[in-house]
C-alpha cells in the first residue's frame, strides 16, 4: 500500500545506463531502490539506508563488488547477489566465498533479474508452515515459525539461503540430495543452474553448525550424488 | 641392453682379448728359450760325451744294438735305453752328417726331453738325453700363471669398464632426464655440463635447445594471455552496453516501435551471447563440470520446457557422470532448433544403451546445412526466424567438451544425435516409452 512496505534493496552499479535503467525497471516492479555507483558509496549507503537485499556489480571502481559483498556479510545476513559481466569463473567462485547467495551475468533480462531477487527474498519468509513448528537434530532446534536456528540454545546466525538449505535437508533428513534437486528447491534454478552455488553454501552452512566443519557430522558429503543430513543416534 | 652393460661388456671383452694375447706371446717366448737353452745344453754335453767316448774308446762303451755309442745326459756312459726314445729325424741326420752336431727336442709324452747326437768317425754315434722335465714343469707354472692373470685382468676390466660405462650412462641419463623435464613443462630446467667431450656437447645443445624452446614458450604463453584477456575485454565491453540497453528498453512502454526495439535488443544480446560462447567453445577454454544426476528427469523436465508437444521416450532412471548445465545447453539448442526450423511430430529418445540422445522432427530436414556444415550462420541464412543460427555450432562444441559428438543427417526430418562417451553412464533403470513429456 505504501513505499515503505516495498522491500528495499541496495543496488551497486558504475555503469550510468544500467544504474538508471534497472532501478528504474526495478521500482516498477516492486522495489525500493538505493542506488550507488561505486563500492564505497555502496558501503555508506547500505549503513544508512538498512536495505533487505543487496545486487553488486562485481567490477566496480575503488571497493569491488566481492570486497562489498565481505564487508556486508561481516555485520548482516541480508541476500547478496553479484551481478558480473566476466565470464571468468574465478569471479563466480570469489563472490560466492565471500559470501554472496547468488550471482547474475550480464547482459539480463530485467524481468529475470526481479525473479531472482524475488526468489532470495521468498528463502527469508519460508512458506512451508504446515509441518511440525519444532525440529530437533542432534544438538540443533529449528523452529520454523521463529525462523530461527537455535545449537544447545545458542542462536546461529544464519543467512536467508543457508536457512532454506538447511530446512531442505531437515525436510528430506537420511536422505541423500543431488545438487541438481538443490539447486531447484533452494535457489528456484533448473538445470542450468551453477552446482558450485551448492558446495558453496553447504561448506558455509557446515561452517556454522558442524562441530568440525572438516569432519562434518550432520550434513555428509553422499559422493557422487550430493549431500544429506544425519539425524545422530544420540540426540543432545 | 643398456648402453652401460654393452660398454661393460665391450671393456671386459677387450681387457680379456689383450691379457690373453700378451699371456700367449710370453709363454710362446719362454718356452723358445726353454728349448733353445735345452738345446745348448744337449750340444755341449754331446760334446763332452764325445770326448769322454774317444778318450776311453774302445773298453767301457757300450755299443748298442744299432752300433752306437750312447751317453746319458748325467754323464754316465752306457746307458742303452735310451735307444728307445731317439727320434727317427735325429738319428737319420747324425748318421748321415759326420763330425756335426745335432739337437731334436721331444716334448710331447710323460717325459719330455731334448736329444743331442754326433757320429764319431771310426767308432759310432754318440747320443745325450736332457730331461725337460723341470722345464716342462716351471712352464706349465708359467701358464697356470698367466691364465689367472688373464682372468683378472678380465675381471679388472669389467670393473672398469661398469664403472666408465656408468660414468657416461649417468650424464646421458641426465640428459634424457632434462629432456623429460622440459617435456613435463618444467622449462627453467637446465644442465650446465663441464668438460669438453661429445656428452658434454649434447648437453650444451640440450640447453641451448631448452633456451630457445623455452623462449618460445613463453611467448606464445604470453600471446595466448593476451588473447585470453582480450576475449574477457571485448566480453565485457560488449555486455555493459547490451545489458544497459536490454534494461532501457525494457522501459519502454509497448508500441510497435518499442516493441521492435526490445525485440532487437533482447536478439542482438542473444547473438553476443552465442558468439563469445562460440569463441571460448572454439579456444578450447571451456572445461566440463561434472556432477553425478538423473539424465531422465533433465530431458523430461527441458522438453515439458521448452518443447512439451514432443513424445518423449525414456528409461526411468539414467544416472550419469556429466555435466548438466551444457547438457540443458546442449538439449535446449536442438529442441529450439526443433520448434524454429521443423514442423510436428517432434521426437526426443534417450537410448542408455548408446548414451545417445535424438531429437526428431518433420519438417524439410537440416538439408543445405549439412553440406555447410562449416559455415556457422547457414542456418540463418536458411530460414530466418529468430536465434542467432549458432545453435547447431554450439550444441556442437558443447558436446565435445562432454566428450562426446552430435550428428546431423536427414529421415523424413531433421534428426540430431547427442552421443555421450559410454564411460559417463552410472546406472540404468529398466527401459520404457511414455506418451509425453506433459
Amino acid at each position: 500500500m505504501t513505499e515503505s512496505q516495498l522491500p528495499r534493496m541496495l543496488f551497486v552499479e558504475d555503469d550510468p545506463v544500467i544504474r538508471q535503467a534497472t532501478s528504474d525497471y526495478l521500482a516498477r516492479n516492486g522495489f525500493e531502490v538505493i542506488a550507488a555507483e561505486d563500492g564505497d558509496a555502496g558501503l555508506v549507503a547500505w549503513r544508512e539506508s538498512d536495505p533487505v537485499l543487496a545486487l553488486l556489480d562485481v567490477m566496480l571502481p575503488g571497493m569491488d563488488g566481492v570486497a562489498l559483498c565481505r564487508a556486508i556479510r561481516a555485520e548482516s545476513q541480508i541476500p547478496v547477489i553479484l551481478m558480473s559481466a566476466r565470464s571468468d569463473p574465478i569471479d563466480v567462485v570469489m563472490g560466492l566465498e565471500a559470501g554472496a547467495d547468488d550471482y547474475v551475468t550480464k547482459p539480463f533480462e530485467p524481468a529475470v533479474l526481479a525473479a531472482r531477487l524475488r526468489a532470495a527474498l521468498r528463502r527469508v519468509t519460508p512458506t512451508d508452515i504446515e509441518r511440525a513448528p519444532f525440529e530437533q537434530i542432534g544438538s540443533l532446534l529449528l523452529d520454523r515459525e521463529g525462523y530461527a536456528v537455535t545449537r544447545d540454545g545458542e542462536p546461529l546466525a544464519l543467512t536467508p539461503t543457508e536457512y532454506r538449505l538447511l530446512v531442505e535437508f531437515i525436510d528430506n533428513v537420511g536422505m541423500a540430495l543431488d545438487r541438481a534437486a538443490l539447486l531447484e528447491r533452494v535457489w528456484g534454478y533448473g538445470w542450468a543452474g551453477d552446482t558450485r552455488l551448492v558446495d558453496v553454501h553447504v561448506q558455509r552452512l557446515r561452517a556454522k553448525i558442524e562441530v568440525d566443519p572438516a569432519a562434518p557430522e550432520l550434513v555428509q558429503t553422499v559422493r557422487g550424488v550430493g549431500y544429506k543430513l544425519v539425524q545422530p543416534s544420540e540426540a543432545t | 641392453m643398456s648402453l652401460r652393460v654393452r660398454l661393460a661388456l665391450a671393456i671386459a671383452i677387450i681387457s680379456a682379448l689383450v691379457a690373453g694375447g700378451v699371456s700367449l706371446a710370453v709363454y710362446q717366448r719362454s718356452t723358445t728359450d726353454r728349448v733353445d737353452r735345452a738345446r745348448e745344453t744337449a750340444a755341449r754335453q754331446v760334446r763332452t760325451a764325445a770326448s769322454i767316448v774317444r778318450l776311453r774308446l774302445p773298453g767301457g762303451a757300450t755299443v748298442t744294438p744299432s752300433g752306437s755309442y750312447v751317453v746319458t745326459a748325467t754323464g754316465g756312459v752306457g746307458d742303452a735305453a735310451i735307444g728307445t726314445g731317439l727320434p727317427a729325424l735325429l738319428q737319420s741326420r747324425v748318421e748321415s752328417s759326420p763330425g756335426r752336431v745335432y739337437t731334436e727336442p721331444v716334448l710331447t709324452g710323460n717325459d719330455p726331453a731334448v736329444y743331442g747326437g754326433t757320429q764319431i768317425a771310426g767308432v759310432g754315434a754318440v747320443y745325450v738325453r736332457q730331461s725337460f722335465i723341470g722345464d716342462q714343469q716351471e712352464l706349465s707354472a708359467l701358464q697356470d700363471a698367466l691364465i689367472r692373470l688373464t682372468a683378472a685382468a678380465s675381471v679388472i676390466g669389467a670393473i672398469l669398464g661398469v664403472l666408465v660405462a656408468s660414468a657416461l650412462s649417468r650424464r646421458l641419463r641426465r640428459s634424457a632426464t632434462l629432456a623429460r623435464r622440459l617435456a613435463a613443462g618444467d622449462l627453467d630446467a637446465r644442465l650446465h655440463p663441464r668438460g669438453r667431450d661429445e656428452i658434454a656437447q649434447l648437453g650444451r645443445a640440450l640447453d641451448d635447445m631448452a633456451e630457445a624452446l623455452g623462449a618460445t614458450i613463453r611467448e606464445l604463453d604470453e600471446a595466448a594471455e593476451r588473447e585470453r584477456s582480450f576475449s574477457a575485454d571485448v566480453a565485457h565491453e560488449l555486455r555493459t552496453p547490451i545489458t544497459g540497453l536490454v534494461a532501457a528498453s525494457s522501459l519502454l512502454d509497448d508500441t510497435p516501435e518499442a516493441v521492435m526495439v526490445k525485440e532487437r535488443a533482447r536478439a542482438l544480446a542473444h547473438l553476443v551471447e552465442d558468439l563469445l560462447e562460440v569463441m571460448r567453445l572454439d579456444a578450447g577454454a571451456e572445461t566440463a563440470m561434472t556432477d553425478q544426476f538423473d539424465l531422465v528427469r533433465l530431458v523430461s523436465d527441458v522438453t515439458r520446457d521448452r518443447l512439451p508437444e514432443a513424445e518423449v521416450t525414456l528409461p526411468i532412471t539414467l544416472r550419469v557422470q556429466s555435466d548438466p548445465r551444457r547438457l540443458e545447453r546442449i538439449l535446449v539448442n536442438l529442441l529450439e532448433n526443433a520448434r524454429r526450423y521443423g514442423d510436428a511430430p517432434y521426437a526426443v529418445v534417450l537410448d542408455p544403451d548408446t548414451m545417445s540422445l535424438t531429437v526428431r522432427d518433420s519438417g524439410r530436414g537440416f538439408g543445405v546445412f549439412l553440406d555447410r556444415a562449416a559455415d556457422r550462420f547457414a542456418m540463418a541464412a536458411v530460414a530466418r526466424g529468430g536465434g542467432s543460427g549458432l545453435g547447431l555450432a554450439i550444441a556442437e562444441g558443447q558436446a565435445r567438451v562432454l566428450g562426446g559428438t552430435l550428428e546431423l543427417h536427414d529421415d523424413n526430418g531433421a534428426v540430431a544425435t547427442l552421443r555421450l562417451p559410454p564411460e559417463s553412464r552410472v546406472a540404468i533403470g529398466a527401459a520404457v516409452v511414455t506418451g509425453g513429456a506433459v
